[in-house]
């Protein structure tokens, strides 16, 4: 049997050629589709954790800023109440300015977390900038309206305490390109402790986390 | 008799030209634990005091006689009166560069005050 289309320079005929392009460029997408070289998957201990990181920001990155942002603030002095007891601390708005997509609250959470520890502050989750963090709180109290809640269950009314201390700040981002095409990245955390009475900030804070990389490098 | 008296002579000068020892890196503090690898600095004692809430707060010195800047990662455990380790940022491991022939100084203040003790343990920052 011959070929339909026979070649006497031995290279392969025009839909030959098409079909061995073809197969070239499936092998050549499935190839994209392998995984790059042998990583397994495994269990990182945050205490022991030494694995490279990127330009973006981590949770080893909250975790350094919001330490000392803590340390600093617990050192002013300045959440020490007077009389004794800890401060009422209300989460007000904490801009991400960085072209991450961040959620502030892994932030907050650790700093509210670890004053809280500390016993210098209570942090207020039935009022909000945007509605009560815990809806629940104001839930239970529409049961005052219903003759199937127990009302001496319900609290009473003017129970809700709202915040001594309010906490607000903004993560910034600053790109450079520094000599050699690498890029510089400076993340900035600042924080800011008000009095809610005044309005007067107490505390200040800022910590700033850099980075140095490669300049083909994206963050987001 | 006289050439091995001038030998024994020579071999004690000679040692005593030999590059002194090292400054011992560790100090004698065992709640202060230093890897091998930290073992060309010299580490003070740590100085432990009392913050004005109460809290523990630990300081040591670091020197660094080499001619390059020396990575640390400290990893502090604060402890109970019960032993237990206090779950806090402030037991998260910190990083800390050593200038060359410089110095540096290691600080770690505790959580709260329900903190008695402490474990440092201090090596080089390096994958």
């Amino acid at each position: 049997m011959t070929a339909p289309f026979p070649d006497t320079n031995g290279a392969p005929a025009l839909p030959q050629r098409r079909h061995l392009l073809a197969i070239s460029g499936a092998a050549l997408l499935l190839a994209a589709c392998v995984p790059q070289g042998d990583i397994a998957t495994t269990r990182i201990d945050q205490r022991t954790d030494r694995s490279p990181m990127g330009m973006g920001l981590d949770n080893r990155d909250f975790t350094e800023a919001a330490g000392e942002l803590v340390r600093d603030m617990l050192d002013s002095g300045r959440l020490q109440r007077p009389g004794g007891g800890a401060y009422a601390l209300g989460i007000s708005r904490i801009r991400n300015d960085t072209q991450l997509r961040i959620n502030t609250d892994e932030l907050v959470r650790k700093i509210r977390i670890d004053l809280s520890n500390a016993g210098v502050t209570r942090t207020i989750v039935g009022t909000g900038l945007n509605g009560p963090e815990d809806p629940l709180v104001g839930a239970i109290r529409e049961g005052r309206r219903s003759g199937e809640v127990n009302q001496r269950s319900v609290p009473a009314r003017g129970q809700l305490e709202v915040a001594g201390l309010s906490l607000s700040g903004i993560i910034v981002q600053r790109n450079n390109r520094v000599d050699g095409g690498a890029m510089r990245i400076d993340y900035t955390f600042s924080l800011a402790v008000a009095d809610a009475r005044t309005g007067v900030a107490i505390w200040e804070g800022e910590r700033v986390i850099s980075r140095l990389g490669s300049g083909r490098t994206v963050t987001w | 008799m006289l050439s091995r008296i001038a030998a024994i002579a020579c071999l004690g000068l000679l040692a005593a030209c030999a590059a002194p020892p090292p400054p011992s890196a560790a100090p004698s503090d065992p709640r202060v634990i230093l890897t091998p690898n930290v073992a060309a600095l010299g580490f003070s004692l740590p100085n432990v005091t009392n913050s004005r809430d109460g809290r523990l707060q630990v300081t040591i010195n670091v020197a660094n006689g080499n001619a390059a800047d020396f990575p640390l990662r400290i990893q502090t455990d604060w402890l109970n009166a019960s032993g237990r380790p206090i779950q806090s940022l402030q037991s998260r491991p910190q990083q800390l560069l050593v200038p060359r022939f410089g110095t540096a100084i290691i600080t770690a203040d505790a959580p709260n005050d329900r903190a008695r003790d402490f474990r440092m343990q201090i090596d080089i920052d390096a994958p």
